[in-house]
């Protein structure tokens, strides 16, 4: 079904712009959005205690900078992709590239619901499934949009995951950094 | 027979069964470390096996013993094909060999019997070390001795790292463990307080650098392009990347100190260089990605290729993720948490045994002259076992170093800590039970892969020994 789903795709007529403004952004929300309503009205909670509780400018900011991050590296996915393209599907195009972002971001924008109830563990639980659903995405993806056969695609493919993986980690530590600089949890540093 | 005209693989034969017995001693107490975490009536009150001795047994058998087996096997097989003549001094590659193995194995028992210098990664008493200079230093005499006889005039990228691993570690490991013994079995440092500290990380992190990265970037240089069938990218980018690396990573250590009483001047230059070391790791792992593409089908016909294709990836995630927890911002939070060790294990797991496997499933068939693995449905398995594992094992740690690092420093309006030890200890937990089963899958892939090597020996080893010619330099390239 899903390979059918994204044949469809393939022969549809679709440009990067039609794709992000009638699609994307629309899911991209979804994740700051629940983040927001989570953090303020329900708190963070680790395990134990009380839930840690952001006020609402902390929750906005979060939430904002949170969206921006989001929109940020879809573009910078879709670029990389069209870059990447040179080596592993030379008739791959950017919309082809767009295309691949909306089809593996999907299930992880989707899913950015459980932020409504921001708790670490529930997360670590949920959200492994859906990443593996978006890898087997990436990599069922990347022939047919891309236009490039199935051994090269799983070098893009694996190519693609470390970045993307690599994205992922960058945003962790950007949490780190704001954390330490006063945006979100009252920490004694 | 003339012996000089054919290598001589002996010695590497008995290296890599070393390399699996290790794997599966060092994994397996891993994984019973894992376990005492979530169950920690496992030690049973037995002084051997409780944690803080287990711990440096389980680091020391997989760095030296399964990550030392194999460098000094793959060295031993690798520099005889770029130089392209037989081991100098064959004796003496037997005595590394096995020498290697009985100051490992006395190492990490007396670890279990409580005899440590409790330097990390460095805990073995003055007689070990004392013994294991001796072997690493003949190690040295045996590759640079080949190297000085070589027929072919360039020395190959993968010797150049291999010799900056014999070279640096043999400095790092002297110089650490300068000890003045007051018994047979203990000693104290000849380092105070600070000093100590310095000394030490220098030593830690760079262990990191030159055992677990250079002389693994020597297998993976000689490994990938034969795999693949194709040249490296660019030669003349590997060569740039080595010295960079060199000259950067010697500089790194004290970012496991920050926030701690050395100067600060120091940890910030750590930081710096730490930030810098990605360039020369990504350049490497560009090299690689470069050198991959146009195998295109080389990931279906041999399982060993795709453990290498991952093992680079890791090695892209956890060399980025290095210099990102260097920075003091981060660090504040990731130190003295599970990201750190999660950290490790991406490296470790990841980078180091996936490329091991790569080259023993590459290797093994060759040296024991079978035409193919004696399973590639099982190496298969292995394939996904492991990489399930490994992710599942750095996600948990992940997820449990934030909650950590966020419950260590919280506080309240009054300026008190919100969290005591024990509730971060609760909230881990469930963490700690995913790395139990990440670990677990990890070790069940080892044993499979231990299993499909074995058969393919045991199916060929009426082939044995297996005599590979010394082929012609091309008489351009003669010495």
């Amino acid at each position: 079904m899903i390979q059918k789903t994204i044949e469809r795709l393939v022969s549809a007529e679709y440009s990067s712009a039609k794709l992000f403004f009638g699609f994307s952004i629309w899911l991209i929300l979804i994740p700051p959005v629940s983040a927001f309503f989570g953090m303020h009205y329900y708190g963070w909670s680790l395990g134990i205690s009380d839930p840690i509780r952001l006020s609402i400018v902390q929750s906005l900011s979060i939430a904002i900078f949170y969206f921006l991050a989001l929109v940020a590296g879809f573009f910078i996915t879709a670029l990389i992709i069209k870059w990447m393209s040179a080596v592993y599907a030379p008739k791959a195009t950017l919309n082809g590239a767009f295309a691949v972002v909306t089809v593996v971001t999907t299930p992880i924008m989707l899913a950015g619901i459980a932020h409504l109830y921001p708790s670490l563990l529930f997360h670590v639980i949920v959200l492994p499934p859906v990443f593996a659903l978006s890898g087997y995405l990436l990599f069922t993806s990347i022939p047919l949009l891309l236009k490039t056969d199935y051994d090269r695609g799983i070098f893009m493919g694996c190519s693609l995951f470390g970045f993307i993986s690599t994205a992922g980690i960058s945003l962790l530590g950007l949490s780190a950094i704001a954390w330490v600089h006063g945006i979100g949890p009252n920490l004694g540093v | 027979m003339n012996n000089n005209s054919h290598y001589t693989d002996s010695a590497t034969v008995f290296l890599i069964f070393c390399t699996m017995i290790w794997a599966i001693i060092g994994m397996s107490a891993g994984a019973y470390l894992a376990s005492e975490l979530v169950m920690p009536w496992l030690n049973f009150d037995i002084a051997q096996i409780t944690f803080g001795r287990l711990r440096p047994f389980h680091t020391n058998a997989v760095i030296f013993g399964f990550g030392g087996s194999a460098l000094i096997a793959t060295a031993f097989y690798s520099v005889q094909r770029t130089c392209h003549v037989r081991l100098f001094a064959p004796k003496l590659a037997w005595i590394v060999a096995i020498g290697w193995q009985i100051g490992v194995a006395v190492g990490v028992a007396s670890l279990l019997m409580g005899y440590t210098s409790t330097k990390e990664y460095a805990e073995f008493e003055w007689p070990v070390d004392i013994a294991v200079a001796i072997v690493w230093v003949s190690f040295g005499i045996v590759f640079f001795g080949t190297l000085a006889i070589r027929k072919i005039r360039p020395i190959y990228v993968s010797n150049w790292f291999y010799g900056a691993l014999i070279i640096v570690v043999a400095m790092l490991h002297i110089v650490n463990n300068l000890a003045i013994p007051y018994s047979w079995f203990q000693s104290y440092t000849v380092y105070e307080g600070a000093q100590d500290a310095i000394v030490q990380w220098w030593y830690g992190h760079n262990a990191v650098g030159f055992f677990l990265t250079a002389g693994f970037l020597g297998m993976f240089y000689y490994t990938l392009p034969k795999q693949a069938g194709r040249p490296v990218w660019s030669y003349r980018l590997s060569v740039i990347a080595f010295w960079a690396f060199v000259y950067t990573y010697i500089w790194v250590g004290p970012h496991h100190l920050h926030y701690t009483s050395i100067p600060d001047w120091l940890m910030t230059a750590a930081m710096a260089m730490s930030i810098i070391l990605i360039l020369p790791s990504w350049a490497t792992m560009l090299n690689a990605v470069m050198t991959m593409s146009g195998a295109w089908d080389k990931l279906r016909s041999d399982p060993g290729m795709k453990f290498v294709v991952v093992s680079m990836i890791f090695y892209a995630l956890s060399t980025f993720e290095g210099p990102m927890l260097a920075i003091k911002s981060v660090n504040v939070i990731s130190h003295y948490t599970d990201w750190t060790v999660g950290h490790v294990h991406s490296g470790a797991l990841g980078w180091n045994a996936f490329v091991t496997f790569g080259t023993l499933y590459f290797l093994v068939p060759k040296l024991v002259g079978a035409s193919d693995l004696y399973s590639k449905r099982l190496a298969n398995i292995h394939f996904w076992l492991a990489l399930m594992g490994v992710l599942i094992y750095i996600v948990a740690l992940w997820a449990s170093g934030v909650a950590q690092g966020i419950m260590n420093l919280s506080i309240n309006d009054y300026g008190q800590l919100n969290y005591s030890f024990i509730d971060i200890v609760v909230v881990t937990i469930p963490y700690h039970w995913m790395r139990l089963a990440g670990g677990l899958m990890f070790l069940s892939g080892t044993l499979l892969m231990s299993y499909n090597l074995y058969k393919t020996y045991a199916s060929s080893k009426h082939n044995l020994p297996v005599l590979v010619k010394i082929p012609k330099v091309h008489p351009g390239n003669e010495i």
